[in-house]
């Protein structure tokens, strides 16, 4: 009988993966330790959320899954950064994808699930997201919501321009820590609210694309040395661009590489894929230029409509990070010298640096938590102005550090203008409080559903919703008008979540969101022109709950009514926009579903 | 010395050729010259002949808006009786300049491009009821065979200068023809435009099956080509892998979409057409080229972009009357009425070309509301479409041409 006290299993399984990407060489902070929660593994990695298959379909072949529970592999913190293993690739992929993860439900409180997966729950891989690490041969990687899988290509980098590539070196998109949590956010959003990958407007693909790659950049600034690094060669303001060489070159210009100083690596993306393709700069950087209220209105590609976002939301981060430290500077600098980069002492650095972090964590809830609070159709950027100042004043009252300030501020300055607000006070930009017929008139035993609605959430199918919707306001119509929901047209709840959250005090906050669609298909483009196209047109409500089983947001696109028209008229506008801008438009006839789909606009990281 | 300008629209097929005389005696400028290989009828000899006549072999200007063949297909046929005319100045689009590096990238990887999806499309032509891939087909062939007339162009048919334009450019007594005036406003050479004229980033591996592949293989020795012939049936089972009813999408999502690449690759093209802007005499007259929206995008949307739009006393037609070569802003800001308009046009090989409501939109503006042609012009052998019993004031027709006056 052997003696000895249980074990429990670990509470995490730590991994080491790139910071950035292989191009940063082997540097110290280019190598990284992430923690991500611990689940046993099968070979691959497979684990209940993702289940990594390592097949090539340019060359038709396997590569060998990696098994992350063997000791050896355990004992180091997995395999060390490497180009040449594809099981280091494997590994890497799985721990930025569930790193990722592990972020959104730690802000969102609750677990997340990736888009409905309506096959045999004996398939070992139901409900997985599939990550393909070396997908195809191809300059690009991208989230597939068919497949509900990412798929990550491989390339030789430009002969003529390959950056501090190799000229016709192999690069790995699977090995771009920026890439995969791009990518890896794609796929949450995509199976949080499905309906934001169609061709609503501008905004729509511009958000996905946006929202993506805020989220790639706030995971640097969990990147302690690389922090320090870069707060000692800004003298602290890390939102500068360029970071100053170790040494100071002479007249002579730089001899060696530390006399070179070098693009600041925390607030470029896929730095080594831009080179790779010859563009010799990272993709998109955080702050690109100066404010201009006016650039929203003439700039409609995702990708840049979508960096009009990010750099809203970084400029308010930085904003309060001076503002945080403004304190912490004073005293290291009483008699106001400029500070002289590399030259901060190592205390103040570091507690620079935690500011930081710091900044960076509440932030990046801030931004997450918003998603509860957005429409379920048709989002704007003024839409996810208003959830992000709704959600963050449900979690902190008062705004003490200047975190909604200086969202609201970024985001003016950048001409994002929410629909019908008139002023950009708090107050005005909340959603307002729910204030029609209250639930418990209609719906007497709604407390007795949170007992069906714990055992929803063990295991979410679509049966269940429509049931739990069906039981909860099925029959009330009255309700629905009030809920701006058309009462001629079906309802359909793409999503019943209980959520639990921390506040930033340490409190608890109980709700539950729920997703409510309607839908009219076959509208068409150009009404009375058949041949201009068609598409489907979609209203719906995003609920928030009191635990009393009150309403307190009702967040609305109506289907129909003088708003619901307005809103289809301006669809027909944009789709008619992206006709006229579709390149294949001289030889073919423009197809709303296929050529302004997810996968054509998101194609190209 | 009246300034009067003479249009001559030619009728090559699916191409562009337009003769432009200013003044008395009249010195003449010729813009492009070509014919799509599926698109000729067979009038190249004839133009070649009346371009000669009418000229008497001297040419102040030569524009060629853009590198495809049915727009310069004619220097490389007659570039022997081009040799023998006395040619000031040749203008091309900054692209096309040897010595631009920019321009250079930007070639180098269109022409990467092209001769993947040659090779691919010639090696798995697509199905016959696949409208898209014959489109694609047709669009690649406009890029093939031009080197005669690029060279011929390059070095300005041995007797002038070649000159490359881009936007922004400023020409003043053009060829030394007096009062006449050229304003470039397209190609852009700004950043954010260069991308425009990029072939997709989309490149991957295009293969012709049955190729031998020069596919990259980053772990070769790696490999499990079938997990079935290699691992034991427990060591199958352990390994993920993708499910069988996934596995034909997961093929096409990795295929090559070659056609959609070729029309993209198409538009980049067309995209650095030069688009000039003449003024004589009082009149402004606009050339496109074959510029589709990206490159209108470049300079259109300022207040000063739509006045000179207004203005305008004559329009080419861009991109032989397609969908997105003429933005709906551009039609909006013509003036009311009285505009002259000429598309050279004809819907082989391209069904979707001309396309109707632009052209009943640009009628609309257009001088006793109509827009002139080519197709007009009878040719033995080719598909037209039928003229109004008179055209409008202004216009006269010949046997390869029309002509406007103004």
């Amino acid at each position: 009988m052997p003696r000895a006290r249980a074990i429990p299993p670990p509470s995490q399984r730590a991994l080491r993966v790139y910071a950035f990407d292989p191009s940063r060489g082997a540097r110290l902070d280019n190598v990284l330790t992430i923690q991500v929660p611990y689940e046993p593994l099968k070979k691959g990695p497979l684990g209940r959320k993702v289940a990594v298959i390592d097949y090539d379909a340019s060359n038709r072949c396997y590569y060998e899954g990696i098994d992350l529970d063997a000791s050896a592999v355990l004992g180091q913190s997995g395999l060390a950064p490497t180009e040449s293993n594809p099981q280091f690739h494997q590994q890497m992929a799985y721990a930025v994808v569930m790193d990722t993860v592990r972020r959104f439900e730690s802000a969102l409180g609750r677990e997340i699930s990736w888009r409905a997966d309506t096959g045999p729950k004996e398939d070992p891989l139901h409900k997985r997201l599939r990550v393909y690490p070396h997908a195809f041969q191809e300059a690009n990687a991208f989230y597939d919501p068919r497949l509900r899988a990412l798929l990550f290509g491989y390339f030789t980098a430009s002969d003529e321009d390959p950056g501090t590539n190799l000229p016709g070196q192999v690069v790995f998109t699977c090995l771009s820590h920026d890439i995969i949590a791009h990518e890896t956010t794609h796929a949450v959003l995509d199976g949080i609210r499905e309906h934001f990958s169609e061709p609503t407007g501008p905004d729509a693909a511009a958000f996905h694309e946006g929202f993506a790659d805020i989220v790639a950049l706030l995971q640097h600034f969990s990147f302690k040395d690389t922090l320090l690094d870069t707060i000692q060669r800004t003298g602290g303001f890390i939102h500068r661009r360029q970071l100053a060489p170790d040494a100071a070159a002479t007249s002579d210009g730089s001899m060696i590489q530390a006399e070179i100083g070098e693009d600041n690596p925390i607030v470029d993306l896929a730095r080594q894929f831009g080179e790779a393709m010859g563009n010799r700069r990272a993709l998109r950087s955080a702050l690109g230029t100066t404010p201009d209220p006016r650039l929203l209105e003439a700039t409609f590609e995702p990708h840049e409509r979508g960096a009009i976002l990010v750099a809203a939301v970084f400029d308010a981060f930085f904003s309060v990070y001076i503002h945080r430290t403004r304190d912490l500077i004073r005293m290291a600098y009483p008699d106001g010298r400029t500070i002289v980069p590399n030259f901060l002492h190592a205390d103040l650095a570091d507690r620079l640096a935690n500011e930081a972090a710091k900044t960076a964590m509440r932030i990046q809830n801030i931004c997450l938590r918003a998603l509860d609070y957005c429409p379920p159709v048709d989002i704007t950027f003024g839409d996810y102005l208003r959830a992000l100042v709704t959600s963050d004043r449900d979690a902190v009252a008062d705004d003490a550090k200047g975190y909604r300030a200086a969202l609201i501020n970024a985001f003016r300055a950048r001409g994002i203008r929410p629909e019908g607000v008139v002023s950009y006070n708090d107050d005005a930009l909340s959603w307002d409080i729910y204030g029609g017929v209250a639930s418990s008139t209609v719906n007497p035993d709604f407390r007795k559903l949170w007992k069906d609605l714990a055992d929803y959430e063990d295991d979410p199918d679509r049966e269940n919703r429509d049931q739990l919707y069906e039981r909860l306001w099925g029959k009330a119509d009255a309700f629905r008008a009030q809920l701006g929901l058309d009462p001629g047209v079906a309802v359909q709840a793409k999503s019943i979540h209980p959520l639990h959250r921390v506040r930033p005090d340490g409190s608890l906050q109980r709700q539950i969101v729920v997703e409510l669609v309607q839908t009219k298909a076959d509208q068409e483009i150009e009404p009375g022109n058949h041949d201009a196209g068609r598409f489907t047109f979609r209203g719906g409500t995003t609920l928030l709950i009191q635990r009393n089983g009150e309403v307190r947001y009702s967040i609305s696109k109506p289907l129909t009514g003088r708003y619901g028209d307005a809103r289809r008229e301006r669809q027909r506008e944009y789709l008619r926009r992206m006709a006229a801008g579709f390149a294949l438009a001289p030889y073919v006839a423009f197809d709303a579903k296929r050529d302004a789909s997810f996968r054509g606009i998101h194609r190209g990281y | 010395m009246p300034a009067s300008i003479r249009i001559r629209m030619y009728r090559p097929g699916f191409g562009d050729c337009f003769l432009l005389s200013f003044g008395s005696p009249a010195r003449h400028m010729l813009i492009d010259f070509g014919a799509h290989m599926h698109g000729e009828i067979g009038t190249m000899e004839a133009i070649m002949d009346d371009i000669e006549s009418e000229t008497d072999k001297r040419l102040a200007v030569v524009v060629a808006s853009h590198a495809h063949r049915d727009h310069i297909s004619g220097f490389g046929k007659f570039v022997e009786r081009f040799s023998t005319f006395t040619i000031g100045e040749v203008w091309l689009p900054w692209t096309d300049d040897p010595q631009d590096p920019d321009a250079k990238k930007l070639r180098t990887k269109q022409l990467a491009l092209y001769d993947r999806l040659d090779k691919h499309l010639s090696a798995s032509p697509p199905a016959a009821d696949d409208l898209r891939g014959a489109a694609a087909v047709n669009a690649l062939s406009n890029l093939r065979g031009n080197e005669t007339a690029t060279a011929a162009l390059a070095r300005a048919f041995g007797t002038g200068k070649a000159r490359y334009l881009h936007a922004g450019a400023d020409v003043h007594d053009a060829g030394k023809i007096a009062g006449l005036s050229a304003q470039v406003l397209g190609p852009s050479k700004d950043k954010t435009f260069l991308g425009r004229m990029d072939p997709p980033a989309d490149q991957r591996y295009l293969a012709a099956p049955g190729e031998p592949a020069n596919a990259v293989h980053p772990f070769l020795s790696l490999e499990i080509p079938s997990i079935a012939a290699e691992f034991s049936a427990e060591e199958a089972a352990a390994q993920p892998q993708v499910p069988a009813n996934e596995l034909v999408r997961l093929h096409e999502l990795a295929e090559s979409p070659a056609g959609a690449l070729a029309l993209a690759l198409d538009n980049a093209r067309n995209n650095t057409s030069l688009v000039l802007l003449l003024r004589y005499g009082g009149k402004s007259l606009l050339f496109p080229g074959d510029a589709q929206w990206g490159n209108w995008q470049s300079w259109i949307g300022t207040d000063d972009a739509t006045q000179l739009i207004g203005e305008l006393d004559f329009l080419k037609v861009a991109h032989h009357g397609s969908e997105n070569a003429t933005p709906v802003s551009v039609v909006q800001a013509l003036r009311a009425q009285g505009l002259a308009v000429m598309v050279s046009t004809q819907n082989k090989p391209f069904p979707t070309i001309p396309r109707k409501p632009l052209l009943t939109a640009l009628e609309k503006h257009s001088l006793d509301h109509v827009a002139v042609r080519s197709d007009w012009i009878t040719v033995a052998g080719a598909a037209g479409s039928t003229p109004p019993a008179s055209l409008p004031k202004g216009f006269a027709s010949g046997p390869v041409w029309i002509d406007y006056s103004l």
